[in-house]
């Protein structure tokens, strides 16, 4: 008996040490390794494959949760993409006044959208156990902010860990509050921008900031000023050669119905394209914040022409495009 | 006869050729959950020859006032601001008229059964205007900073944060002898939470993302008696949109009435149980008898609550209750 109890402790030891071990070396290896790449489906499909097994070892060590907040927002990227494909399924069979098909599309895209949700909260929630509650004072009335050096890749880990918090409650919300994420996540998030400066990873955390600021109804700051923030950090962003700022810029225009200003950001964003180094070790986030605003365009050009934009068109289809220039006068065009 | 023909023809094919605007209020664009509702609407009604274009609109005063200027072919809005386009759906909101959930499931089932689409055809068309959709969004509680404020004499004096476009909330907090401090959607919270006012009102669907327990501190509460249930209706022009859409978009609602009470119950089940106060009877009785007064005024002397629709709303109140006392007084 004793000696089956002391052997079973032992297991319980070096089945947690591998789990640390295992842990250490997702967030420490094959992070960074990852976050270079630009295949943006492998980095998903990592994530979905190796959640199960990071997490298996969660009885014995909390270590997991670490590289779980990358492990799982990876994992809700796959069925973010799904639900997209999903919806532009949708706005196609509207197009074509197939109702059946309409339903069936927008069944699937709920569905997916709950996947997205509670992978992007399994994210939140290991980022609370990793990190603590983001948002929350401390003793002095300080914002609580986790030892992380600026610039370091851990502290990247954790501001994607407060988008997925974010990106969970968007999910759920359209997926028929199914996933019961709960929302008080988006202001706490708001607060815990706090622990960078608006500088820190390419205008992020103030992008963050600024959106969430637009979706809460709260007088604390006027929304010319979240507004200012958010085009802001989009420039920042692409000097930077980094797209995630501009690609949250132009989401949030869209979800509030300011198209005219999307399609220029999306103009904007189309010139930049063409000549954008994105910074090497950070590949794998400018490929996904691409897919956002391609996703952006898709929607606009399925709604208006029944197909998604071509490969090489990153622009409005001309029914959402800003109104064409007035014509050339004859002085301009044969003139001195 | 035949050129009337030809023309009704080319009417309707213009009518199911183009795309009809759906200007919606959601707090959150296009990620919150009216929209959502929104996007099973648009679905449903291809199959109804119509097609919706979805526009979001954070300002719901913005959502209503483009769609009286025309440039949206129906609107979605709570009924507090439908009111000016339908008194009728527009006194749903009528305080305290709604008790619980049962009684707003009867009452949706009435006004939005195709049954009773011809008993009710003046009411739910009115002007340019029709009705096309009824979606509960949940009750509104009343948010006190004091738990000792458990009574309608309690609340006297009170200061509350009002929404001043509401002609009834203003009476409302003028009969019950407090205060009001001047409110929007986005002002409130931030008054209740700083201790500007010592009350707010707010569905429960509200209290976690404005975070009110930060006003409601160790000491406030969330009285449990519903002082109104709150609703999203799509208004239309019913010229612009082909014959009895409106029956079947209003049949569709009360499809998804289920739907939107559970996540209303949701909310209302984060709010933690130690917040909730219980009315007692005798304060309980009290509190409905100011509520009715006040409905009665603003009926009588204000005209902004329809008679019907507070008939309709005493009868199921008397459905499930009769022995309420309203229920021999008939002052509805």
């Amino acid at each position: 008996m004793k000696r089956s109890i002391v052997l079973a402790l032992l297991a319980s030891g070096c089945t947690g040490t591998v789990g640390s071990m295992l842990s250490n070396g997702a967030v420490e290896v094959t992070a960074p390794y990852t976050l270079g790449t630009e295949d943006f489906g492998m980095a998903c499909a990592s994530g979905v494959a190796f959640g199960n097994f990071l997490m298996a070892y969660t009885p014995f060590t909390d270590a997991p949760h670490r590289a779980n907040v990358a492990g799982a927002s990876s994992a809700a990227m796959c069925a973010e993409a799904d639900a997209f494909e999903a919806e532009l399924r949708r706005l196609r069979a509207l197009f074509e006044k197939r109702p059946l098909e309409a339903e069936d599309a927008r069944i699937t895209e709920q569905n997916l959208h709950y996947l997205a949700a509670i992978r992007n909260h399994s994210a939140f929630k290991s980022l609370v156990i990793t990190y603590g509650a983001p948002g929350e004072l401390d003793e002095d009335g300080k914002l609580a902010c986790p030892d992380l050096e600026p610039g370091e890749v851990e502290q990247l880990g954790f501001l994607l860990g407060l988008s997925s918090g974010v990106l969970a409650v968007v999910h759920d919300r359209q997926s028929g509050a199914r996933a019961n994420v709960p929302m008080d996540i988006p202001p706490a998030i708001r607060r815990a921008t706090g622990c960078f400066a608006d500088t820190d990873w390419w205008g992020m955390p103030a992008s963050l900031r600024s959106a969430l600021e637009l979706s809460l109804p709260q007088d604390d700051v006027p929304p010319e000023t979240s507004w200012a923030a958010l085009a802001g950090a989009a420039e920042k962003g692409a000097a930077a050669g980094m797209s995630l700022p501009r690609a949250l810029y132009i989401q949030t225009l869209a979800a509030q119905g300011r198209l005219d200003v999307a399609c220029a950001e999306i103009a904007k964003h189309a010139a930049w394209e063409e000549t954008a180094a994105p910074p090497a070790q950070y590949r794998l986030l400018d490929t996904y914040a691409r897919h956002l605003i391609r996703h952006e365009v898709n929607k606009l050009w399925t709604e208006a022409k029944g197909h998604r934009a071509p490969p090489t068109v990153m622009a409005c289809p001309e029914s959402n495009a800003a109104p064409d220039a007035p014509p050339d006068t004859p002085e301009q065009l044969f003139g001195d | 006869m035949r050129t009337l023909l030809v023309l009704l023809t080319l009417a309707s094919t213009a009518l199911a050729g183009e795309k009809r605007t759906l200007c919606i209020f959601d707090i959150s664009g296009a990620n919150g959950d009216t929209f959502t509702q929104a996007k099973q609407m648009q679905t449903a009604a291809v199959a109804w020859g119509v097609e919706f274009e979805l526009k979001p609109y954070t300002s719901e005063k913005a959502a209503a006032d483009d769609f009286r200027a025309g440039k949206c072919h129906s609107v979605l809005i709570t009924g507090v601001r439908a009111r000016q386009f339908n008194a009728f759906t527009g006194s749903l909101e009528a305080i305290g008229a709604i008790p619980d959930y049962d009684v707003l499931r009867t009452v949706l089932s009435q006004v939005q059964a195709p049954k009773n689409a011809q008993s009710l055809g003046s009411r739910l068309v009115q002007g340019d205007f029709e009705v096309a959709g009824v979606f509960p969004v949940g009750g509104v509680y009343l948010f006190v900073n004091d738990k000792s404020i458990n009574s309608k004499e309690k609340l006297a004096g009170k200061t509350i944060a009002t929404l001043d476009y509401d002609k009834a909330a203003v009476v409302m907090v003028d009969v019950a002898g407090a205060s009001m401090k001047a409110a929007d959607i986005t002002t409130f919270a931030g008054m209740f939470n700083n201790g500007s006012v010592q009350a707010c009102y707010a569905p429960a669907a509200a209290y976690k993302p404005l975070e009110l327990q930060k006003g409601l501190k160790s000491n406030g509460g969330v009285i449990r008696l519903p002082l109104a249930m709150l609703t999203v209706q799509l208004i239309i022009r019913p010229k612009d949109f082909p014959a009895g859409f409106g029956v079947k978009a209003r049949e569709f609602a009360l499809s998804k009435y289920g739907e939107m009470v559970a996540i209303a119950k949701k909310a209302e089940s984060g709010i933690p149980a130690s917040y909730w106060i219980d009315i007692s009877g005798g304060d309980r009785d009290r509190y409905e008898a100011l509520f009715q007064d006040v409905r009665v005024r603003l009926r009588d002397k204000e005209a902004v609550f329809h008679k019907d629709m507070l008939r309709m709303m005493l009868k199921a109140r008397c459905a499930k209750d009769n022995a309420r006392a309203e229920c021999a007084a008939k002052r509805e």
